[in-house]
C-alpha cells in the first residue's frame, strides 16, 4: 500500500501530499513529519522520553501523534513509522538566551532517576596517563602537574549524575509563543557528555551576560541535593580524561589535541568559578 | 484559558472563544468543543478515564465523552490545573420537567448499567455505619452549639432568628435520618447484601444535556463508586424547588427511577436517611458564619429559608416513602 495511503487510513488525515518526500506531508490540518524507526527499542525510548518531558515540564516538543486506535506509532516493512509535528519558525534565542539552560536542565531531570548517581572514572584515567609517559613526556608532565587542579575540580559532590538522553543535532523551535524542542531520533548520549559539552559550547558562543543567565537557568530548578552532583557533572574534568584518552591513539595530532585541550581548561577555569557561585548561592537560598 | 499552546495539541485552531460559566466555548472549522479547566488530582483523572472506558463497554451513551489530544493525552496540564475537552453539546433543548423525566431515566440505566454487587462485610457495613453516625452527630453537636451561643443574646439577627425559629424542626428531621439509618443497617444486617454504583457525583440537571430528543451527562469530575442512593438524593435535593413544590413530581421521579433500576428495601431505608439529614441547611449556617462571599446578610436569610422549605418538601415527601 502506498505510503501516503497506508497514513492517511490509520491517522485520519486528509488530502495528504509529499512536501518533501518522505519526511514531510501536508493533510487537513497542516504539515507533518514522518520519521521511521528500524530499531524498536529506540523508537520506544523516544516515545517515553518525549511524553515524559512533557508530562514533567511542560515543554513542547516533537511528540508521536497517535493514529485513530491510539497508536503511537505503525509498522511499515523495514520497521516502524511515526507521525509528528512539522514546526517552522526557530525559537528566538536572542531574545530569551536563558531558555537553552532550562530547556537542558528539564531535559536531565527527565533523564535521569532520583538517585541515579556515578563516579567520575579518576584512578583509571590516572593509569592511562602513565602509559603515555615515555610517548609524549611534555604533554605528560603537563597532564600530571594539573592533578591538583583535577582534584580541585572534583570536590563538589562524591559523584556524577548517570543516564542518557536524547539530546544531539537538535532544534529548538517556535509553537504559539512557546519553546518547542525538535529531538533527534538518534540513540541518546550520557547526560555528563551532554552537560560538559552543552555548557562549553554556550560559554564560546554567547556574550558573557547570556551565557551568566543561561547558566543560572541550568541551575536554578534543581534542590540542593542535585544541585552540587550536577554542577559535579559539569565541572568534573572530562577535557583531561578526553586528551588523556586521546592520547592513546596511535597518530593523533599531540599538538592540536593540546590546543584544544589547553583552550577548554581555560575555560572550564571560568566555568567552575561560576558553578562555585550558584553553590553559595543555593546554601544562601536554603539558610534564607 | 483558551491557551493556543494548549489548542494546538487538538490542532483547534479557533474561530470564536466564548467564556461561558466555568466552561469555554471554542468554535472551530471542525466544530464547537467545550474546554473545562479543573484542579483534578490523578486518581480522579484515572477514575473518570475509567468510568469512560466502562461506560463505552457497555455502549452507554448518555455521556459527552473527553476528546484526547493529537498524542493520545485525555487531560492537558496547565499552569495550575489541568484542562480538558468535550465536543460542545448545546443544552438549550428541552422544557425542565421532560428534561427531568429523561435526566431520572437515564440516571437509573448509569446506575443499572455499572451496578456490582460487592462482597458482604459486617465489618465493613459496621464502620460505615459508625463513621456516619459520628459524622451526623458532630453536625449535629455544631449546630446545638451555635443555637445555645446566640439564644443567649437579647437582640437576635435576622438569619439567627430565623435559625433559632426552624432549629427544633432540624433537630427533628436528624432524629429521622437516625431512625431510617438505623433501619437500613438492619437491613443490611439481615439481607447480608450491599451494591455499588458508579455514581456521578453532581447529579444535578446543570450537569447534564439534552440534543437531539436524547440527553448526555457531562462533568464527571466528582465521579465515585458508592451506593446509587448518593446521586438519587443529591438529585432529589436539587430537584426540589421551594415555594412552589409538588411533592407528586418528586414521587413520580423517584418512581420512573425504580420502572429502570429498582431500590432494595434497604437502599430506600438509606435514601429516606440522607434525604432527612439536614446537611445542606446546616451548611448554609456555616456559610452565613463564614461569609466567604461577601454576601449581604438578606441573601443569607433567604437561602436559609430556601433550603428549609426544600427540606419541608422532602419531608412531605418522605411521609408516604
Amino acid at each position: 500500500m502506498d505510503l501516503l495511503t497506508l497514513i492517511e487510513e490509520k491517522y485520519g488525515l486528509r488530502e495528504l501530499r509529499w512536501v518533501r518526500r518522505p519526511e514531510v506531508m501536508m493533510t487537513h490540518v497542516g504539515k507533518r513529519k514522518v520519521s521511521y524507526w528500524r530499531e524498536r527499542d529506540l523508537l520506544e525510548y523516544h516515545l517515553n522520553f518525549r511524553d515524559r518531558l512533557f508530562f514533567t515540564s511542560g515543554i513542547l516538543c516533537n511528540r508521536m501523534i497517535r493514529t485513530l486506535k491510539q497508536e503511537a506509532f505503525i509498522p511499515i516493512d523495514q520497521g516502524y513509522l511515526t507521525v509528528h509535528d512539522f514546526v517552522e519558525d526557530d525559537f528566538s534565542l536572542e531574545l530569551y538566551p536563558e531558555m537553552e539552560g532550562y530547556l537542558l536542565s528539564s531535559i536531565v531531570r527527565c533523564g535521569i532517576g532520583r538517585h541515579d548517581y556515578t563516579h567520575f572514572p579518576y584512578r583509571e584515567t590516572v593509569k592511562s596517563l602513565l602509559a603515555i609517559k615515555s610517548r609524549y613526556p611534555d604533554s605528560y608532565l603537563l597532564l600530571i602537574s594539573l592533578i591538583p587542579d583535577v582534584k580541585k575540580r572534583l570536590c563538589y559532590h562524591n559523584d556524577i549524575l548517570n543516564g542518557t538522553i536524547p539530546f544531539s543535532s537538535y532544534s529548538l523551535k517556535e509553537m504559539m509563543g512557546q519553546l518547542y524542542f525538535e529531538c533527534s531520533d538518534e540513540a541518546p548520549r550520557s547526560v555528563c557528555e551532554v552537560l560538559s559539552t552543552e555548557v562549553y559550547t554556550w560559554y564560546r558562543r554567547k556574550k558573557r551576560d547570556d551565557f551568566n543567565h543561561c547558566f543560572k537557568a541550568l541551575l536554578s530548578e534543581i534542590d540542593r541535593e542535585c544541585r552540587s552532583a550536577f554542577v559535579q557533572s559539569i565541572v568534573a574534568p572530562w577535557e583531561w580524561k578526553t586528551c588523556i584518552q586521546a592520547l592513546q591513539n596511535e597518530g593523533s595530532n599531540v599538538d592540536r589535541l593540546m590546543k584544544e585541550f589547553i583552550e577548554k581548561w581555560d575555560a572550564m577555569k571560568v566555568i567552575t568559578g561560576l558553578a562555585e557561585l550558584s553553590i553559595l548561592e543555593g546554601r544562601m537560598a536554603v539558610h534564607e | 484559558m483558551s491557551d493556543p499552546a494548549l489548542l494546538f495539541q487538538y490542532d483547534l485552531y479557533p474561530e470564536r472563544v466564548v467564556r461561558m460559566g466555568k466552561v469555554t466555548k471554542i468554535e472551530t472549522e471542525r466544530g464547537s468543543f467545550a474546554l473545562k479547566e479543573t484542579k483534578l488530582g490523578k486518581e480522579q483523572m484515572d477514575r473518570i478515564l475509567y468510568l469512560e472506558e466502562r461506560l463505552k463497554q457497555l455502549q452507554f451513551a448518555s455521556f459527552v465523552p473527553i476528546e484526547r489530544t493529537k498524542y493520545g493525552d485525555a487531560f492537558v496540564f496547565t499552569e495550575d490545573g489541568v484542562a480538558y475537552l468535550t465536543p460542545w453539546v448545546d443544552g438549550g433543548e428541552g422544557h425542565a420537567p421532560q428534561k427531568e423525566e429523561q435526566f431520572v431515566l437515564n440516571l437509573a440505566e448509569l446506575h443499572g448499567y455499572t451496578a456490582r454487587d460487592q462482597a458482604f462485610s459486617e465489618e465493613v457495613i459496621k464502620q460505615s455505619y459508625q463513621k456516619m453516625i459520628l459524622m451526623r452527630e458532630s453536625r449535629q453537636f455544631e449546630m446545638e452549639k451555635y443555637v445555645n451561643s446566640i439564644e443567649k443574646r437579647v437582640y437576635l439577627s435576622p438569619f439567627e432568628l430565623t435559625f433559632v425559629t426552624h432549629f427544633h424542626r432540624l433537630m427533628k428531621y436528624c432524629d429521622l435520618a437516625k431512625t431510617r439509618l438505623d433501619q437500613w443497617y438492619e437491613q443490611v444486617l439481615e439481607a447480608k447484601r450491599y451494591r455499588s454504583v458508579f455514581c456521578h457525583g453532581k447529579c444535578s440537571l446543570s450537569h447534564y444535556v439534552m440534543n437531539g430528543g436524547r440527553g448526555y451527562f457531562i462533568n464527571f469530575e466528582r465521579a465515585v463508586i458508592d451506593t446509587p442512593v448518593r446521586d438519587l438524593a443529591y438529585f432529589i435535593r436539587s430537584s426540589v424547588h421551594p415555594f412552589q413544590f409538588n411533592p407528586a413530581t418528586t414521587t413520580a421521579h423517584i418512581g420512573r427511577y425504580e420502572s429502570q433500576f429498582s431500590l432494595l428495601e434497604e437502599e430506600k431505608e438509606l435514601l429516606a436517611s440522607y434525604l432527612y439529614f439536614p446537611e445542606s441547611v446546616f451548611n448554609s449556617v456555616y456559610r452565613f458564619n463564614e461569609n466567604r462571599q461577601h454576601w449581604p446578610h438578606i441573601k443569607h436569610v433567604r437561602l436559609f429559608t430556601k433550603k428549609i422549605e426544600v427540606m419541608n418538601g422532602i419531608d412531605h415527601v418522605l411521609q408516604t416513602f
